[in-house]
């Protein structure tokens, strides 16, 4: 009964601070906000994003007419019209120049001869001057490849076929342009629809459920720094009530934050959580779990409370890094080290529950996770008998 | 002078024992690099590709074939599309994709079966692969539209694989290195995340009541704020000398940007930072909470700012909302530096830098006040 008095409060107080409002509200939606229209360019269409023009020059050798192999057909065509914007250039030092610049973004230096060459059969070769901006070469490169693959692919046809039937080439080339070579399958077992946002709105709800962790960390030290836990002494309650009662408030305030974030991403933004409502619901316990034990052990076991801080915030960020939070990371070094931490059993955890997944792997992933929690369970019971939660 | 016993007393405060120095200086520099070490690495290499073929015939072999010997992929077989769909949640490649059975079949019949690609997540290499695809299958259709039977069509393909005709590049080193955006971005988030702890410190003093005695003395206000600032800044910098020195020279990671001029720009940015710590802090009343609300902007203002995907990759409007963030600048700078610009060609992202840090500080400073030490 006690308890529940300590956690009733606990809850009440933390509902009605301006910055719990703010951490619990306001920066999840904030954040799913940036990550909503931040990819969601590449989330709706699925396609190549629009990247801002390039200015490519082309320089000529001069007296060659301009229009061979279709060159100025495939500048003019609107696909490439919209990412990039050819000019005649005078020579190669000029280009070079307008490079360093940054007037231009690329350049392209056709050789003397290359038409004949093209069509005696013999290797010929364009000369790429790459610019400053390093997507801008890879879009320029992978553009004028394209188009010499092209040529290339002409040349060979003539070869291998005698010239005259090589030539209608071009023109049938540009008739299957419309069909879509390529599909977007989804990594759902189910064939739901799976988008990269829903990678990112799990690796975040989990790095926020770790951070409230912290939340309990201030509530157990002001009451030592306000010396209200001199007076909670000597009521008929028992350090351990406080404690307990205060991890449970707090607890299901960050339960309640996760609701936010994920209710708050599915309504707003279409994220798709899954079928598994309960096996969602016990990676959050799980993960509200780690991280309390996780704060309050270092808390115990550090002098100061801003060190404890520091320490926690630090082991969270390191964490949500390793496990590939921020960007999936496949180098075995880190992929081995991960699997020490919170966030990969969770995160994967709750990808698979997004990707519809067998039920045993998922049970597989919570079991890992409660092991876990488990150990910093373990961890965070000794270090509370051995230190404590006591008015010095 | 009194400012600077102020500073001398707080850099003692955060490094003066050997655990201080060990768990506030040391070691999280030491983890920062590794980690930021061992995310170049891969940055550098190739993208790991995952591919299932089912086909097997003419067609499907040219096109892993031109795939290989693209420079920026590195492809790996997979047995089923099972498996490599697994492999690819457990994020063991950046996207991967299927030849249907058939392929072949449907190229040269002019009824082509689609390529079906995999990602876990959006990414510069799953993009090119995309487009890469859709361009090598067109090519194939147009062949096979002028071969007509298979034996001709194979003999073309392979002509086309010898590239008689091709490009050459010629590389006047004036682009930044590729992925330094992505290890400069991370750099930076951790960065930040130690600023806060030296802004914490402020606030515990403040919160003890230790800065009221400070203004007690014959101390004027202005010097107690230099000898907070200069504090924090000291510590600040050492960090990131310390990140350069043993990225640099003890796991030789090569940032292509000179020593000096990094650190330069590094250093703006940790003024920025403080400034904002020392912002929200102010405007926060209870210490504690604005510690961990200052660790929960970090995420959404490095998102904005390009720390963990290209700036350009964002709609329009992100990317005007993206000028208001730091990291967007100081990131365009090491860029800059990387291109072999010199300090002449950074001159706009350190003034905005410098003038975020200017107004963000002036904010901050307002947790200087010692009256408040109050506890919610």
């Amino acid at each position: 009964m006690k308890l529940w008095t300590i956690l009733w409060f606990e809850i009440r107080k933390l509902i009605r601070a301006r910055v719990v409002l703010l951490n619990l509200f306001l920066l999840p939606l904030l954040l799913i906000f940036i990550l909503g229209n931040a990819l969601s360019a590449v989330f709706d269409s699925g396609e190549d994003i629009k990247l801002d023009k390039s200015i490519v020059t082309l320089v000529k050798p001069a007296g060659e007419a301009a229009g061979d192999f279709g060159l100025q057909e495939f500048l003019d065509s609107p696909e490439i019209k919209s990412s990039i914007e050819a000019r005649s250039g005078v020579s190669r030092e000029q280009a070079e120049a307008d490079l360093r610049s940054g007037e231009i973004d690329f350049a392209v230096v056709i050789p003397e001869g290359f038409e004949a060459n093209v069509n005696m059969g013999q290797p010929a070769h364009w000369e790429y001057i790459l610019g400053k901006d390093h997507l801008k070469n890879h879009v320029a490169t992978m553009t004028f490849d394209a188009y010499l693959d092209e040529v290339n692919r002409i040349q060979a046809s003539a070869i291998v076929l005698g010239p005259e039937k090589a030539i209608p080439a071009q023109a049938g080339a540009e008739n299957n342009a419309a069909f879509s070579y390529v599909e977007n399958a989804s990594l759902n077992e189910k064939g739901d629809s799976y988008s990269a946002f829903q990678y990112y709105a799990a690796s975040m709800l989990i790095m926020f459920l770790l951070y409230s962790g912290l939340m309990v960390n201030e509530s157990l030290n002001s009451e030592i720094e306000g010396k209200t836990l001199y007076r909670l002494g000597s009521m008929p309650i028992s350090p351990l009530q406080i404690f307990v009662g205060k991890i449970f408030g707090n607890s299901i305030v960050t339960l309640l934050q996760a609701a936010v974030i994920i209710f708050g991403t599915s309504w707003l933004y279409g994220v798709k959580w899954g079928a598994h409502p309960g096996y969602l619901l016990a990676i959050c316990v799980l993960v509200v779990l780690c991280s309390m034990m996780l704060a309050v052990t270092v808390s115990l076991l550090s002098k100061s409370q801003t060190t404890a801080n520091a320490i926690v915030q630090f082991i969270i960020i390191l964490m949500t890094f390793l496990s590939g939070g921020f960007q999936p990371i496949p180098v075995d070094l880190i992929q081995k080290l991960s699997e020490g931490t919170v966030n990969h059993w969770a995160l994967q955890g709750i990808l698979r529950i997004m990707l519809d997944a067998a039920p045993s792997e998922i049970l597989h992933h919570i079991l890992m996770l409660s092991i876990v929690g488990g150990v910093l369970l373990l961890i965070g019971m000794i270090s509370y008998r051995k230190a404590g939660y006591q008015y010095e | 002078m009194n400012s600077l016993t102020i500073a001398w007393n707080m850099i003692r405060q955060i490094a003066g024992t050997k655990k201080g120095a060990l768990l506030h200086i040391l070691l999280p520099c030491v983890v920062i690099t590794l980690a930021v070490a061992l995310m170049g690495q891969q940055e550098s290499s190739k993208a790991r590709i995952l591919y299932v073929n089912e086909d097997g015939g003419t067609a499907s072999t040219h096109l892993l074939d031109e795939l290989r010997a693209k420079p920026d992929y590195m492809l790996k077989e997979i047995e089923t599309e099972e498996a490599m769909k697994k492999e690819i949640t457990g994020s063991k490649g950046e996207a991967g994709f299927v030849i249907l059975a058939g392929f072949t079949d449907g190229i040269l019949s002019g009824n082509p079966k689609v390529v079906r690609m995999y990602e876990l997540k959006m990414s510069e290499a799953s993009i090119t692969l995309r487009l890469t695809l859709q361009q090598l299958s067109q090519g194939m259709a147009s062949t096979a539209g002028l071969a007509g039977d298979k034996a001709v069509f194979g003999t073309m393909l392979e002509q086309t694989r010898k590239h008689a005709v091709s490009s050459v590049k010629h590389d006047m080193q004036i682009y930044p290195k590729p992925g330094l955006n992505i290890v400069t971005g991370f750099t930076l988030m951790f960065l930040m995340g130690l600023v806060n702890s030296s802004v914490s410190k402020i606030l515990e003093d403040r919160r003890r009541r230790t800065m009221a005695r400070i203004f007690s003395a014959p101390v004027r206000a202005w010097e107690i704020t230099l000898g907070n600032f200069l504090g924090s800044f000291a510590v600040g910098i050492t960090q990131i000398l310390l990140v350069l020195l043993f990225s640099g020279y003890v796991l030789r990671y090569d940032y292509d940007v000179p020593l000096l001029q990094h650190f330069i720009v590094l250093g703006a940015f940790m003024l920025v930072a403080m400034g904002l710590a020392s912002a929200v802090a102010g405007l926060i009343r209870n210490p504690q909470n604005a510690g961990m609300l200052n660790s929960l902007i970090i995420t959404p203002t490095c998102m904005l700012g390009g720390c963990f995907w290209p700036v350009s990759f964002m709609p329009e409007f992100m990317q005007k909302a993206a000028n208001f963030v730091p990291q967007k600048w100081t990131i365009e700078a090491v860029e800059k530096l990387s291109a072999g610009g010199g300090m002449g060609s950074v001159t706009l992202p350190l003034a905005i830098l410098g003038l975020m840090a200017l107004i963000l500080l002036a904010i901050g400073s307002s947790i200087l006040r010692p009256a408040e030490t109050q506890v919610s």
